[in-house]
């Protein structure tokens, strides 16, 4: 029985090395000293993964230890942020957030959701992918105009696809029903691929995605108007929904998040990273080829992006009164 | 085109070429293999190391890997009953029975060879046929994809033998879980009692191994034989496979143009494709009652269609852009990870790449084949493995499997507690594959007919018109009609006049008092009915839209406990049922000290780390199972293997994978 006796005592060392090693509050100058995880509330493979894995490609030298992205799907995201709320806010967990898609549930399904808004602090924008409304290239609706006119003369008959009821995609949708006063039927799908699927093969009329469709898509579908309050490099010919005259703006934002109570000099630290990956004209380009326009938003200005988008959402749960 | 393949074809020789196949094919076989990692965390796993290689050369890696795990998901669903890969499920039903007999390494080999069959098949048809594939599968919608599900489910019949009712029980428990979670139509929460990690719904991969895996390992503790199977080492065991497979050509052309098929419906994929094939397999054998027994056709038709998926889920991503499964779906991120976005401009604008890499699956296929053929000797060894080590070693596989799928802890508890259902409902009769083709198909059947619901409103003005008025729809409603009354029909010329009875005909011992079959029967009959209420509570309170499937299965339960009751309590069929017990040869205290000690796994992990728990696991279930070691082997050797074995799943999931594990107290 020695060896076990010896096995208790090695655990009994490791317990103490470990306890000990762990920094109970990092002084200023200090961070980091180890490596630091990073969860990705989505399967590896999809469109956050991707943006996240090429930051952490650029930001390691800069932060000079490993960044270990651990996935952790389900639920839309919303798992992934729930468990990020749950660690402590010491810097060496963070996550990839993805408002909309995070500031959803909390909204919609508050008793559901393992996360409240205020539990997650936003410490800087790296991308902004906007979104935008899409038609098949044969549909007799050349311009955002047509499209309109005819929901309005014919409410309901419209099928406009999205990735899930309550998802970022049905909630863009009704953004433009109601900026423009008209009445669509939205069809939900289970995916990207099956939305996608369903456009093409006629099932639906419309469909609202983000701009890397329109790329892929050109020739197959139409790109009626983009959501962002400028055009897009990648679409120059196609006009935002703002010149047109409606008020809708709707982008996803690729965001670095922490738990509430980050100590300042932590959250100072990750927006100088930020800063200098968002600067690197590599990363530009490998963003740009994931269909992921960089952009850099510090605390103050990510913060206050978050928050007007909470009140876009909000107005539109209101609305047509989707809180449960 | 032909000189496009002819350069494909000098590409692919390239030795840089032929070595990333082989580290894909190496790579997947094992990660198929392995309980819990599927064939889309396999590509999902290798996904970074092609951001450095030039993009045919990348996806040719992923396609190898994916190639492969839908092989190496049979190896362990043939030799320990553990489908590696979801599409191997049905693979279980004869490869088990094969390898009880002593035949593994035949199973093995109709597999591969099968297998090969069905890949080359859907690599010949993604190289001549993808872009008119691609633009049929546009003939597509909700109306057909819900009788496709539709005729997956009517298979039930013939998966569940001789206990129909049972049968019936398991595909509506099936279909019941999935509902647990939001429902993507309505948005209506369901059945998640305000838990967060419901949401999501119940993850099937660690349901399907909690149900396969954990609940045989438990049923292999009543085994008395010191290894788990016997194995004859048969000399020409290759060459009788061959002869086998030469008699059932039909057989493996029908199972490879159904899984390439199915391979194309975005959201169907390897799991769909073996259950229809199993069946289809069955209906056109000429030995229908060999299946379930150790019917070679059983396994071929299951493993032909999985691997005929691979060609057919990559039709869509070529042509349309449009990833036809998960796996595909990760090679749409590595695609465009190098600036190429799948459209319908790929096939025009990247011919060379488009070529390079369909002949490249043939060298997939060619590279499965090889290493399977090099490998089946050794792998087929395993059956011979102590029971004692068999049972922690899959156990301690499977939960970091499940793990490494999503790093959630939440899964491992999925797994276990499916593990526990499935152990107790296969020891009265249910059959597990019942409830794993409800769990496959139950959302797809749902979703898909409430799409129909939707978009039949808006353009006929009816459901009812939709789905009556489009013609694929019409066919494949008629097939799916064909094969609810096929099944019927062999089910009554197969039972005759004791219809409902599901008894033991072996008899087994007199028991006239104390628990029996009838017993546990009423017991499972009251549960249903008890169900049944719940979910009828639960329904009242949610959406039209939502609430449909669950007052159907609210019925359905009510009505197949009301049966069950009535069978067990008539004195005629009911004394039947009296007669056996099926837990009688358990023994009760190895098989409660292993649950305990698989549940506190479990919590452990998350407590006190994973490897740190999984050595404490398997030292202390070796020891429980090894008790009739004597002197100095008897610590030495739960010691050493637990040990050895912490350090191989160490080496083999943190070190060569790169799974996170919940930080420990040591790793």
């Amino acid at each position: 029985m020695k060896l076990r006796t010896r096995l208790a005592l090695w655990i009994l060392v490791g317990t103490v090395v470990v306890a000990t090693a762990g920094p109970a509050a990092a002084a200023p100058g200090d961070y980091p000293t180890r490596d630091i995880q990073i969860i990705v509330p989505f399967a590896p493979g999809g469109g956050a993964d991707a943006s996240q894995r090429a930051f952490n490609k650029y930001a390691e030298p800069i932060v000079g230890r490993s960044l270990v992205i651990v996935n952790r799907p389900g639920a839309g995201g919303a798992t992934g942020w729930a468990e990020l709320a749950r660690q402590r806010p010491d810097g060496y967990t963070l996550a990839i957030a993805t408002p909309p898609f995070t500031i959803i549930p909390p909204l919609v399904k508050p008793r559901q959701t393992g996360y409240k808004l205020d539990q997650l602090d936003t410490i800087c924008i790296y991308a902004v992918v906007p979104d935008v409304l899409l038609v098949r290239e044969d549909s007799p609706w050349k311009t955002l105009k047509d499209f309109v006119d005819y929901a309005k003369a014919n409410p309901k008959k419209v099928k406009a696809g999205n990735t899930g009821t309550l998802g970022a995609d049905f909630m863009t949708t009704l953004l433009i029903e109601h900026a423009t006063g008209i009445e669509l039927t939205q069809i939900p799908f289970t995916g990207g691929a099956q939305q996608l699927q369903a456009a093409l093969s006629g099932t639906i009329d419309a469909m609202v995605a983000s701009t890397l469709f329109s790329v892929a898509q050109k020739g197959k579908m139409r790109t009626l108007a983009i959501a962002s309050p400028r055009r897009d490099p990648m679409l120059p010919d196609v006009p935002t929904f703002q010149e047109l005259g409606y008020n809708v703006i709707s982008e996803r934002y690729r965001a670095l998040a922490a738990p509430k109570g980050l100590p300042a000099h932590i959250v100072d630290y990750w927006a100088r990273v930020c800063k200098q990956v968002t600067d690197n004209p590599q990363f530009r380009e490998e963003m740009t080829k994931l269909g992921q326009p960089v952009a850099y938003l510090g605390p103050q200005e990510a913060r206050s992006a978050v928050n007007t988008m909470t009140e876009h959402i909000q107005t539109l749960v209101e609305k047509y009164n989707l809180a449960e | 085109m032909w000189s496009d393949i002819l350069h494909a074809v000098v590409v692919n020789l390239y030795p840089s070429h032929l070595f990333v196949v082989l580290v894909g094919t190496v790579a997947g076989t094992i990660i198929g293999a392995l309980p819990g990692l599927s064939a889309v965390s396999g590509v999902a796993l290798l996904l970074p190391f092609t951001f450095a290689m030039d993009p045919a050369m990348g996806l040719i890696m992923l396609a190898a890997v994916y190639m492969s795990a839908e092989y190496g998901g049979s190896i362990s669903a043939i030799l320990i009953n553990t489908p590696g890969t979801s599409g191997a499920a049905c693979t279980t039903l004869d490869g088990t029975p094969l390898t009880r007999k002593g035949q593994a390494q035949e199973a093995l080999y109709t597999s591969l060879l099968a297998g090969t069959v069905g890949g080359f098949f859907g690599a010949v048809v993604l190289l001549f046929f993808t872009p008119a594939l691609a633009q049929a599968s546009l003939l597509l919608g909700p109306a057909e994809y819900f009788w496709v599900a539709v005729a997956g489910l009517a298979l039930v019949a013939g998966l569940s033998g001789r206990h129909t009712v049972k049968g019936l029980v398991g595909v509506s428990l099936g279909i019941a879980m999935t509902l647990v979670g939001q429902d993507a139509i309505s948005g209506d929460m369901r059945f998640t009692f305000d838990n967060f990690y419901l949401v999501g719904g119940i993850p099937i991969v660690p349901a399907l191994l909690g149900l396969f895996a954990v609940a045989s390992i438990l049923n292999l503790l009543e085994n008395s034989q010191e290894a788990v199977a016997p194995l004859v080492m048969r000399k020409g065991a290759l060459r009788f496979v061959i002869d086998k497979l030469k008699g059932m050509k039909l057989m493996l052309l029908w199972t490879s143009v159904l899984g390439t098929l199915i391979g194309i419906i975005p959201g169907a994929g390897a799991s769909i494709s073996a259950f229809v094939a199993y069946g289809e397999a069955r209906r056109m054998s000429k030995h229908p009652e060999e299946f379930g027994k150790g019917s070679y056709e059983g396994v071929a038709a299951p493993e032909c269609a999985n691997n005929a998926v691979v060609g057919g889920a990559l039709v869509p991503l070529l042509a349309l852009g449009i990833p036809g499964s998960g796996s595909a779906a990760v090679m749409f991120g590595a695609l465009t990870v190098h600036g190429i976005i799948p459209g319908p401009r790929l096939f025009t604008e990247r011919a060379d790449l488009i070529y390079t890499f369909m002949i490249g699956l043939f060298s997939t296929v060619v590279a499965m084949l090889l290493f399977g053929l090099a490998t089946i000797r050794w792998s087929s060894l395993a059956v011979r493995a102590p029971r004692r080590v068999m049972v922690p070693g899959v156990l301690v596989l499977s939960v970091i499997g499940t793990y490494g799928l999503a790093n959630s802890v939440f899964d491992v508890y999925v797994l276990v507690i499916t593990g526990l259902l499935g152990y107790l409902l296969a020891k009265i009769d249910v059959p597990i594959v019942t409830i794993a083709l409800g769990l496959v198909l139950g959302a797809l059947v749902e979703q898909s007919f409430q799409q129909a619901v939707l978009v039949g409103q808006v353009d006929k003005g009816s459901a009812l018109l939709y789905f009556l008025t489009r013609p694929v729809a019409v066919v494949l409603m008629l097939l799916a009609l064909g094969i609810l009354i096929s099944g019927i029909v062999q089910l009554v010329r197969g039972r005759g006049p004791g219809m409902g009875a599901d008894e033991d005909e072996t008899g087994a011992a007199v028991t006239p008092r104390g628990p029996s079959l009838r017993t546990l029967n009423i017991a499972l009959a009251l549960a249903l009915v008890a169900l049944s209420a719940f979910i009828a509570s639960e329904a009242r309170h949610l959406s039209a839209m939502a609430a449909g499937l669950p007052w159907i299965l609210a019925v359905a339960f009510a009505l197949l406990g009301a049966v069950l009751l009535v069978v067990n309590l008539l004195p005629k069929t009911g004394a039947l049922r009296a007669r056996a017990f099926p837990f009688a040869s358990v023994p009760w205290g190895h098989l409660v000290a292993v649950a305990l000690a698989v549940v506190a796994l479990a919590i452990g992990t998350e407590a006190i780390g994973f490897y740190e728990c999984a050595f404490l696991f398997l030292f202390a279930t070796t020891w429980i199972l090894s008790g009739d070691v004597r002197g100095a082997r008897r610590a030495a050797l739960p010691l050493g293997f637990a040990a050895g074995f912490t350090v191989f799943v160490y080496v083999m999931f943190k070190v060569v994978l790169g799974i996170p594990t919940p930080p420990g107290l040591l790793v």
